[in-house]
């Protein structure tokens, strides 16, 4: 049986960018929706799991930026924990309870990590152990699995791979039906 | 008295606690890895289950032999 349509092959960069801003969204732009869907509910859940138990400094740039790096991976996700987080250091900043460092290296501000921590604490959003291990690990690793989400979407759409793939069942059962033609 | 937040204040729970918490990641891992490999997406579930209970296992079974180690080799 070949009456295949033909169909223009998805651009890999783009399914690579949207599968980074939205969790999922690369898998619906190839024709997967379903595992799409799948993709979506679970790394947002992931991520925004541990935003609920870390609060709002468990995206924290200036102080812990190997897990800001894979964080940052969820897309949107780590984009809005990030904003949130920013938040808090401007207004700590606009209270002149801390010298904010617009222009540095790291972002940190230049007061010491103890008036900051006390700052924080004030609020009551200082993050500590081992609330502070779950919340990042939750984070991070939703974000390092968005990055494999975007990787497998971006060799499906380089490779031409669309559509979901024929279930093993039904082509078996063809297989043996038809007659073999020598 | 500050008011408890979603998404703004930490929860805070002990570290025993903590442990039960590496089953949902696991359970995530499994189902993003096998969403992305499976061929058959009505296997999915199935599949799911028997990987998560592998990376469990796994864990048991390496933190049953650490502990063992260390309660009477070292």
């Amino acid at each position: 049986m070949a009456n295949t349509k033909k169909q223009s092959n998805p651009n890999w960069l783009v399914a690579a960018f949207l599968a980074w801003l939205v969790p999922g969204a690369g898998h619906l732009y190839i024709g997967r929706p379903v595992r799409g869907a799948i993709l979506f509910i679970t790394i947002g859940l992931m991520f925004w799991g541990g935003m609920a138990m870390g609060g709002v400094m468990t995206v924290d740039k200036p102080y812990e930026p190997w897990w800001f790096y894979a964080q940052m991976c969820t897309g949107i996700h780590g984009i809005v924990g990030w904003r949130q987080q920013d938040n808090v250091y401007k207004q700590l900043a606009s209270d002149g309870r801390i010298d904010r460092m617009e222009v540095s290296a790291n972002g940190r501000p230049t007061t010491g990590q103890i008036e900051v921590d006390k700052a924080l604490e004030e609020q009551g959003i200082v993050l500590a152990q081992p609330v502070a291990g779950v919340a990042r690990a939750y984070t991070g690793i939703a974000g390092l699995l968005n990055l494999l989400c975007a990787f497998d979407a971006m060799i499906l759409a380089m490779m031409g791979c669309g559509a979901e793939p024929k279930r093993n069942r039904e082509s078996r059962h063809e297989s043996r039906k038809e007659p073999q033609d020598g | 008295m500050i008011a408890w937040t979603i998404f703004y204040n930490p929860m805070t729970f002990s570290p025993h606690a903590a442990l039960w918490l590496v089953l949902p990641v696991c359970l995530a891992v499994a189902m993003v890895y096998r969403t992305l490999r499976i061929g058959d997406i009505r296997q999915l579930p199935i599949r799911i289950l028997a990987l998560w209970g592998y990376i469990i296992g796994g864990l048991a079974l390496l933190g049953g032999g650490f502990w063992l180690l260390l309660r009477f080799l070292l």
